[in-house]
């Protein structure tokens, strides 16, 4: 909504600055976006007068022109056909700049001087399409004075953001209305002359309501003989105040007192109105209405229209109709002011996408009371402007009366929620201004019955009364205080607790924490046993409209957009939640991934990201428990000898391994990249936030190492599960050292190198007895790996 | 004899005095206190003298003797000194060099924004509660007083998911929720991400994330939700901020406010930042509206409570002075490196 402080102050004397106006517009809820200061758009330009007009010696189509300003004048070259002595322009003298942003300069145009501009009213921002030549003025304009008093384009702009309770807001009157509680001012309402109430309207139409619900309030009237044309400036400078591009005067008018008082309008030419009827009905289905916007719309029963005895005439309340259009040739005009179901109309406004100043309005309800008088201010405009005779009376179709609400107010209740001390009678006092009538309530001690004034379509209840009282008094004003409640520790959950841990383990191991968005395309899975994705029915784009089952895809989409800008290594994880699908379900999961690492270990040089990714799990295993293990899997995304399913106690929870190096080289990854993820949520009920005490060794350890040679399809791990085994509680540690292959082993064959701690926690081992276990060991790696002890 | 001690003594301090490496010293120490040294050979012919004189000459040739040990001592503690000292200019290092590499990663500034809230709400006695990402219609719009075809629900442009579910738009359900699981008193906050259609661009992001606080108990006041709200916009963004509540408007709190913070860029003189207004909207916040109590099957007459929701990439981008909020989605490295 936008509101000229030069209309504003029509309704309200006040005396304050545009800023302070809008300071305190903004402290009553009716925040000020920004003022727009038409003041200084039109600040340079002056009235001149046209005293001579000479032929350019060097152009045929150019004139030199001599504009007087009082004293001086200006001589400027004009390209305009249509300049002539005599008249009244709209000057903008050198180094100064146009309303449309463009700068004038002191120029030579072939071998002549020119000083300034004389502005078309395009150029001056006065209407969109290009204007043929030069804005002439009427005759009253001063030579020499500034040209924006003349036309009231001196003005600042608020442009307000109304949030959909201030619908009694959208509206000069209602904006004035909130200031003058504010200030404690008077309003001064528009002169509206008293109806000839008798009088032929009834005579001339009629009108039939099908359903009273959507339709509370229907009036009409008559207004024979107009003239329609362009409006006067005065008028369509108000519109453009408002962002409104005027049309011709009869429009204009309606627009004009919507904008005043916020009743909208619709001027209907009465003569294309079949049998002088109008019907306030749904529309049938499959019927076809051409609206003013020159679009056809098929209609449905949900839509309702205003008709007349054969076919629709328009939309009510949202758009009407192109064949009952007002234009050059009418002279009768019907004027609509009605009340409309604000849910039906935002439906059809919604569907046809047909959003209007008027559907806007009565979306967030209009003030029933008032429709009479709007239609009264339009027609006597009409009369006024558009020359026409405004036939006596109306008919309004207005069955069902509606109720003033009453509510009812505790003053006790007002301090009790706002944390304040307002005395009973500010109270009164503040709704007073409001305009809400304040009685004693009979029937409990102290309180108050308030009847809500009829264009308070949002207030329904004591909280809303509340609100109204701390809007007024000030929110600034109310004091601020700390709520007394009982003693109690806030507490993350355990599941919270542990994303903080992980968070901690990956960035100490120096990955970057990432976030990506959820909406993904809904193949970009890689996992291929995954249920279909849970899918947005109005998505944004294909890219964006499934919601993620893993986070993987996005995180390497991170990854691709670092690798284009120059990175070679990268450690990036996230730590959020995926969608299963199958239902709207959503669970916890970790992602990570690891591009171009080291390692001195010698194992682990052939896949160094693997392992550290890998180094990864154990951590969260040693510091938050749980027994991962991995399984060998055929993920087609993964290196086909480079990957594994995590299992954690039997069930599997993820996937680990390295990218293909197919899908590798297709992302122009430059070196390895190894990839993680897995779902925590029965990691979640297994880990342990608390670290367990065991008690430091009374007894000393005996370490011993041992090399074994093994066949290359054994692995590791077979052979640490045995040793383990083997080591019952008295293996403490167990660590491989080294992994060898070459001299002294025969082909096809590797040598683990472990170090193994023993220790027992109530004696001291002997070395004899750990001597057996390790021989144990050995036999035991023999038969069941035909393992060898390499010296 | 005694004439022959003062002159080892001499020789020996003079020796000592003219040795200039710890392996001599060591010779010297041989040469005269050693199995067969000087002065051993001057006490082993003690056994000669009469008993009057060896108690004498016996004190005067400890004397020396000990003289000869502690000369030596310092002397070679001289000389250590003198070689560490050597040794250590040798060690000098240009301490000008860079130092080593730590690895460390670092969390998102997002994750920085939520996790000082957190922090703070739980010092003052929340819990921190949690809610779904795909919700109903019920607890996202209906349950929070926002009836179907109501025009505040043109406030949230709404992702549909098949299914008969939504996104949520905000974190409010989770009011809902944790009225309908908890009787009153409530303190809680929630942290989450919520959805709205609008195309990911510098200002707008399809997906965002908020905070939403709840507290329900008797004899809550608005007073207490400035109270509350001024301490955390003051933790966020210091102390010397000043806090603005004015009136707005949602549906599930009434009255409502909207909570401006001043300017820290411009110190509330007004720039590009705050659109000239000196001011920052931070966050919504309000009564919760007795309707919603009710439907959540509290009674409210006896019981009163204030909500709030901020945005947190909002907050994050004003923090950090973030200008482009896709920077949030990038991961770029050179972004996130430098939180």
């Amino acid at each position: 909504m936008r509101i000229s402080y030069n209309w504003l102050k029509e309704y309200i004397d006040l005396d304050l600055s545009p800023e302070e106006v809008a300071e305190k517009l903004t402290l009553l809820g009716l925040e000020v976006d920004y003022i727009e200061d038409w003041s200084k758009i039109y600040n340079d330009l002056l009235i001149g007068l046209v005293e001579e007009v000479k032929p350019h010696p060097e152009a045929d189509k150019l004139t030199l022109v001599s504009v007087g300003v009082g004293e001086k004048s200006f001589r400027v070259i004009c390209g305009a056909p249509n300049v002539k002595k005599g008249q009244k322009v709209v000057l903008a003298p050198a180094e100064t700049t146009l309303p449309n942003g463009q700068e004038i300069k002191k120029t030579r145009i072939r071998g002549e001087a020119s000083e300034g501009m004389i502005c078309s009213a395009d150029e001056l921002k006065l209407q969109e399409e290009r204007a043929e030549g030069i804005f002439v003025l009427d005759d009253d304009a001063v030579p020499g004075e500034k040209f924006a008093p003349f036309f009231n384009l001196n003005d600042q702009i608020f442009v307000l953001d109304l949030t959909p309770n201030y619908g009694y807001a959208l509206n000069l009157i209602g904006v004035a209305r909130e200031l003058s509680a504010a200030f404690d001012k008077e309003i001064k309402y528009p002169q509206i002359k008293e109806d000839q109430e008798s009088g032929r309207a009834e005579d001339l139409i009629s009108v039939e309501v099908k359903d009273h619900k959507l339709c509370p309030r229907y009036t009409a009237r008559i207004v024979e003989g107009v003239e329609v044309g362009e409006s006067p400036w005065w008028l369509k400078v108000r519109l453009m105040t408002a962002g409104i591009r005027p049309v011709n005067n009869i429009a204009d008018i309606t627009n004009y007192v919507m904008l005043e008082m916020g009743q909208p309008l619709h001027a209907f030419d009465y003569d294309k109105i079949q049998d002088k009827k109008i019907v306030v009905r749904t529309a049938n289905k499959g019927e076809k209405l051409v609206t003013l916007d020159d679009r056809e719309r098929e209609l449905t029963k949900e839509d309702l229209v205003i008709a007349d005895a054969q076919k629709p005439l328009g939309l009510a309340g949202v758009m009407g109709g192109l064949e009952s259009e007002i234009n050059s040739q009418t002279n009768n005009i019907l004027l609509e002011a009605a009340s409309f179901d604000p849910y039906t109309i935002r439906r059809t406004a919604k569907r046809f996408i047909l959003h209007s100043p008027s559907s806007h309005r009565f979306e967030r309800g209009i003030d029933i009371e008032n429709i009479t008088r709007a239609s009264r201010r339009a027609v006597q405009l009409m009369a006024e402007i558009a020359g026409g005779e405004v036939i006596g009376g109306i008919v309004d179709n207005y069955p069902k009366l509606k109720e003033p609400l009453r509510l009812r107010i505790r003053p006790r209740r007002v301090n009790e929620v706002l944390g304040t001390d307002i005395s009973r009678m500010e109270i009164k006092s503040i709704l007073e201004k409001l305009h809400f009538k304040v009685q004693d309530s009979k029937r409990m001690e102290g309180a108050f019955r308030v009847q809500v004034p009829s264009f308070r379509n949002d207030i329904s209840i004591e909280a809303d009364l509340i609100e109204e009282v701390a809007r007024i008094y000030g929110y600034g004003e109310i004091p601020e205080d700390l709520p007394r409640v009982n003693m109690e520790i806030g507490r993350r959950r355990p599941n919270q607790e542990l994303e903080e841990k992980i968070r901690e383990i990956f960035r100490r191991a120096g990955f970057h924490q990432t976030f990506n968005l959820p909406l993904v395309h809904e193949d970009e899975n890689f996992d291929q046993e995954l249920a279909k994705p849970l899918a947005l029915t109005n998505p944004l784009s294909v890219d964006n409209s499934s919601l993620r089952q893993e986070i993987l895809p996005g995180l390497l989409r991170s990854l691709e957009f670092n690798t284009k800008r120059q990175v070679k290594k990268a450690g990036l994880y996230e730590l959020g939640d995926v969608f299963p699908g199958d239902g709207p379900e959503q669970t916890p999961a970790l992602a990570a991934l690891l591009m171009g690492a080291e390692s001195k270990k010698e194992w682990q040089i052939a896949a160094p990201e693997f392992f550290a990714l890998k180094g990864i799990l154990e951590t969260l295993e040693s510091e938050l428990g749980g027994e991962f293990s991995l399984e060998k899997s055929n993920y087609n995304f993964l290196h086909p000898g480079r990957q594994g399913e995590i299992i954690l106690n039997g069930g599997k929870v993820g996937y680990i391994g390295e990218l293909h190096p197919t899908l590798q080289e297709k992302h122009r990854f430059p070196e390895r990249v190894a990839v993680m993820e897995m779902r925590l949520k029965n990691f979640y009920t297994q880990a342990c936030l608390d670290p367990k005490y065991d008690g430091v060794p009374r007894y000393p350890a005996i370490s011993r190492d041992l090399a074994l040679t093994i066949e290359e399809g054994t692995q590791a791990a077979q052979i640490a599960n045995l040793i383990k085994q083997e080591g019952r509680q008295l293996l403490e540690e167990l660590t491989l050292f080294d992994l060898y292959r070459g001299e002294q082993v025969p082909e096809n064959c590797k040598s683990l190198a472990y170090r193994m701690v023993f220790r027992s926690k109530e004696r001291t081992l002997t070395d004899s007895e750990v001597d057996n276990i390790v021989e144990g060991i050995i036999e035991k790696a023999k038969s069941e790996f035909g393992a060898e002890i390499r010296k | 004899m005694e004439k022959k001690l003062k002159d080892l003594d001499k020789e020996a301090l003079e020796k000592i005095k003219k040795s200039n490496d710890i392996e001599r010293l060591e010779k010297l120490q041989v040469e005269f206190l050693g199995k067969n040294g000087k002065v051993t050979a001057v006490l082993r012919g003690m056994g000669k003298l009469s008993p009057e004189k060896r108690p004498v000459v016996g004190k005067l040739a400890n004397e020396v003797k000990e003289n000869i040990e502690g000369e030596l001592k310092t002397r070679l503690n001289e000389l250590k000194k003198e070689e560490e000292k050597e040794r250590l200019k040798k060690e000098t290092i240009d301490i000008t060099l860079p130092g080593a590499e730590v690895s460390r990663g670092r969390l998102h500034p997002m994750q920085l924004i939520i996790g000082q809230l957190e922090d703070l709400f739980l010092r003052m006695g929340f819990s921190i509660e949690e809610g779904p990402d795909v919700e109903t219609d019920y607890y996202n719009f209906e349950a929070l007083n926002i009836p179907k075809n109501h025009p505040a629900r043109d406030m949230q442009d709404t992702f549909y998911v098949e299914g008969d579910f939504l996104l949520r738009t905000h974190t409010s359900p989770v009011q809902i929720r944790t009225m309908e699981k908890q009787g009153p008193p409530i303190r809680i906050i929630t942290v989450g991400k919520c959805y709205r259609v609008d195309e990911l661009d510098a200002t707008h992001s399809p997906v965002f994330h908020q905070l939403e606080g709840l507290v329900i108990d008797r004899g809550i006041s608005f007073s207490h939700l400035k109270g509350v709200l001024i301490e955390v916009t003051r933790e966020i963004f210091g102390e010397e901020r000043e806090v603005r509540f004015r009136p707005s408007y949602f549906p599930f709190t009434e009255p409502s406010a909207e909570v401006d913070v001043s300017c820290f860029k411009c110190q509330g003189e007004g720039c590009p930042l705050c659109s000239r207004t000196g001011w920052l909207e931070i966050l919504g916040a309000g009564m919760v509206n007795p309707r919603v109590l009710e439907m959540s099957g509290i009674d409210s007459e006896k019981y009163t409570g204030f909500a709030f929701g901020m945005g947190l990439d909002r907050m994050a981008m004003y923090k950090y002075e973030i200008e482009d909020i896709r920077h949030l989605w990038d991961n770029d490295l050179r972004f996130l490196k430098q939180f």
